[in-house]
């Protein structure tokens, strides 16, 4: 089927709304450069303050993306292996922070983990624990908002995959330990690389719910986009920091998904993998 | 047909009965050590739910599976169910859809059910390289599955489940997915296997070739039910039912108390009521369509006239009067050369004359399907 140069199948008009969304996308990017003072930039994203949001944001993005794939993927293996509609169920429950407000969460959370709230009074008195405004805090708040990312990622991808694999597992001898670790598991790596890679970005830039659960104190729950939102509401002076911690945020999200390269779902091409690393994505 | 009662001495004994949404299996069926039987029916009649039941990939609503003598599956009302898990049931199956664990190369995916059940590495591998030479693919052991052909996967997933030196092997139509040749392939390394493995296996197919190559027995399946069952010979010759005979492809022809199975080769079609037939059935037919096999012309035919007025002469010197099916007249089949049809103008809607000698008609007593 060959088609004579130039002709598309795409409708042209299709280009308009196609380029102005990508210029929506990409020229505050390009402003935000812009207007970067490259002067004072490494003096910017190299102050105590900034180095301490820095290390703040990556320690409590990892613990909270480490707790999303430890408490995410057992979730995403029984919603998918439910019945229609428990996985219905489950999906719209894990799905409402998805849709909720950060701040509401936020709100939602101080009134659970709150010294007068569900959780909170009792643990405080058996354990004396006062979680809001803690670093902990900051943890719980980034896993309530990344939790989804992670689940409804690798719940979609363990649900395409199907029962088969497992099966034939099953029927050779293999405990239905053996299958979640050497077949169900390694058969959506593609889906845990790339629910892994959102959910550390979600936590990465989380603002609203760590603002009203946890609070803003300096090296103790001030995370780079807090640090970023103080920064810019301070002097005028302190916009310029304000641009220099984006730009060091933005950098640092970009690097993830370069290095992990597989952010999105069901890479193809992924057949080419050295024979050295045992586990292949598969695409079904 | 379907006995209740459990089958003793039997090395697979099932009396089950499973509800799948409207549907409802109920069967009972026993396989010897060291024997293949194949369960033959059309789609939808249960062949799949049996052999997951078997499996234990389905719960069973009544009954009882037992393999060699160790009880797999029991629900009855008087005692606790017993419900062994798939993994613990030493029941090997192989499905048209190789399944081969896409992240697994063909060695590793032989390995994987000795590995599960305890081996060490080295000897699963030893295992794993022995088992591609046996299913003919020496040298393919570090593929994965997607660089492998239809064809060979099915061998790496035979590998793989008699590998796991199952108890019972379950044959879920096996060669369904693959084209011609490499069936005829497969089946014979199917075959061969099971014999030099000694498995005590059932066959699940719509093919009666797979019965046929594989299986002395035969169990045909119908609407959940075990309609017929006979040794696979016997099955082929003489049908006994009408599910049967459509899935060996023999005409059968009813009368009140009797039936009158035929092979198609054995029709003739001619343009012109013959003069002199002398002992042989001639019939007024009517072509409903022609179909291409490989080498002959399969000519579905309706027998004209009132089916009352049909007089069926069998070699067994029965004659008996043909009744209307479901108020249709009757249908059979007639295998003939491309060449004889061309020459004969054999097209839809042709009126024709048939004729089957009569000692090529079988007759038996009437059963119910």
């Amino acid at each position: 089927m060959r088609r004579p140069r130039g002709e598309t199948r795409v409708p042209r008009l299709l280009y308009i709304p196609a380029v102005l969304g990508l210029a929506l996308l990409v020229l505050p990017l390009a402003g935000l450069l812009a207007r970067a003072n490259w002067a004072t930039l490494p003096a910017a994203i190299t102050s105590d303050e900034a180095v301490q949001a820095l290390l703040l944001s990556l320690g409590t993005a990892g613990c909270a993306t480490v707790f999303c794939v430890v408490l995410g993927a057992p979730l995403a293996i029984l919603m998918s292996r439910s019945s229609a509609r428990v996985a219905g169920l489950l999906r719209a429950l894990v799905t409402i922070p998805l849709v909720m407000p950060p701040l509401v969460g936020g709100i939602a959370l101080l009134y659970l983990f709150g010294s007068n709230g569900l959780l909170g009074e009792a643990l405080y008195l058996l354990g004396g624990i006062r979680l809001p405004f803690s670093t902990a805090a900051v943890v719980i708040a980034q896993t309530f908002v990344a939790l989804p990312f992670f689940v409804i990622t690798v719940e979609g991808a363990l649900r395409s995959v199907g029962t088969r694999f497992e099966r034939s597992a099953a029927a050779v001898g293999a405990s239905p330990w053996t299958v979640v670790w050497r077949i169900t598991l390694p058969l959506v790596r593609p889906a845990l690389v790339a629910g892994t890679v959102l959910s550390f970005s979600r936590a990465l830039g989380e603002f609203g719910a760590t603002a009203l659960f946890a609070g803003n104190s300096p090296g103790v729950t001030r995370t780079m986009p807090l640090a970023i939102y103080t920064a810019f509401n301070g002097a005028g002076v302190q916009t310029d920091t304000a641009i220099a911690l984006s730009l060091l945020l933005l950098a640092v999200s970009l690097t993830m998904l370069v290095v992990l390269r597989t952010w999105r779902p069901n890479t193809p091409g992924s057949n080419q993998e050295p024979r050295g690393s045992s586990l292949v994505g598969h695409t079904v | 047909m379907t006995a209740s009662k459990t089958h003793t001495g039997a090395f697979l004994a099932a009396d089950i009965e499973v509800k799948r949404g409207a549907f409802t299996l109920a069967a009972s069926l026993s396989v010897d050590r060291g024997t293949v039987v194949a369960v033959l029916g059309p789609n939808g009649s249960g062949k799949s739910t049996l052999l997951s039941a078997i499996a234990g990939f389905l719960s069973l609503g009544r009954g009882s599976i037992e393999v060699g003598g160790r009880c797999l599956s029991r629900e009855d009302a008087r005692t606790t169910p017993i419900r062994i898990p798939p993994y613990q049931r030493g029941v090997g199956i192989l499905t048209q859809s190789a399944d081969l664990f896409p992240h697994l190369t063909a060695y590793e995916n032989i390995a994987f059910g000795p590995r599960s059940q305890g081996m060490g590495r080295r000897e699963a591998a030893a295992i794993a390289e022995r088992w591609m030479e046996d299913v003919g693919l020496p040298g393919y052991g570090s593929l994965r599955p997607h660089e492998l052909s239809g064809g060979q996967q099915q061998r790496v997933a035979l590998a793989r489940t008699l590998a796991a030196k199952p108890r019972l092997l379950l044959l879920d139509e096996p060669f369904a997915s693959l084209d011609t040749e490499t069936t005829d392939d497969v089946r014979e390394l199917v075959s061969t296997q099971i014999a030099s493995t000694q498995s005590t296996a059932l066959i699940v197919s719509h093919d009666i070739v797979d019965a046929l190559s594989l299986a002395s027995r035969s169990i045909v399946l119908h609407e959940g039910r075990i309609v017929e069952e006979a040794s696979t010979f016997d099955l082929v010759r003489a049908p006994r039912t009408a599910v049967s005979a459509r899935l060996v492809g023999i005409n059968r022809l009813e009368g009140t108390n009797d039936t009158a199975v035929f092979h198609p080769a054995d029709v003739e079609i001619l343009m012109a009521r013959p003069t002199a037939h002398g002992p042989d059935n001639v019939w007024p037919a009517y072509v409903l369509g022609l179909s291409r096999d490989t080498r002959a012309l399969s000519v579905r035919l309706e027998l004209g006239g009132e089916a009352q007025g049909l007089r069926v002469k069998t070699s067994n010197q029965k004659e008996f009067s043909l009744v209307p099916q479901d108020s249709t007249s009757p249908r059979i089949v007639a295998e003939i050369r491309v060449e004889a049809a061309a020459a004969l103008n054999i097209v839809r809607g042709a009126r024709v004359w048939v004729r089957i000698p009569q000692q090529s008609i079988l007759a038996y007593a009437a059963e119910k399907w």
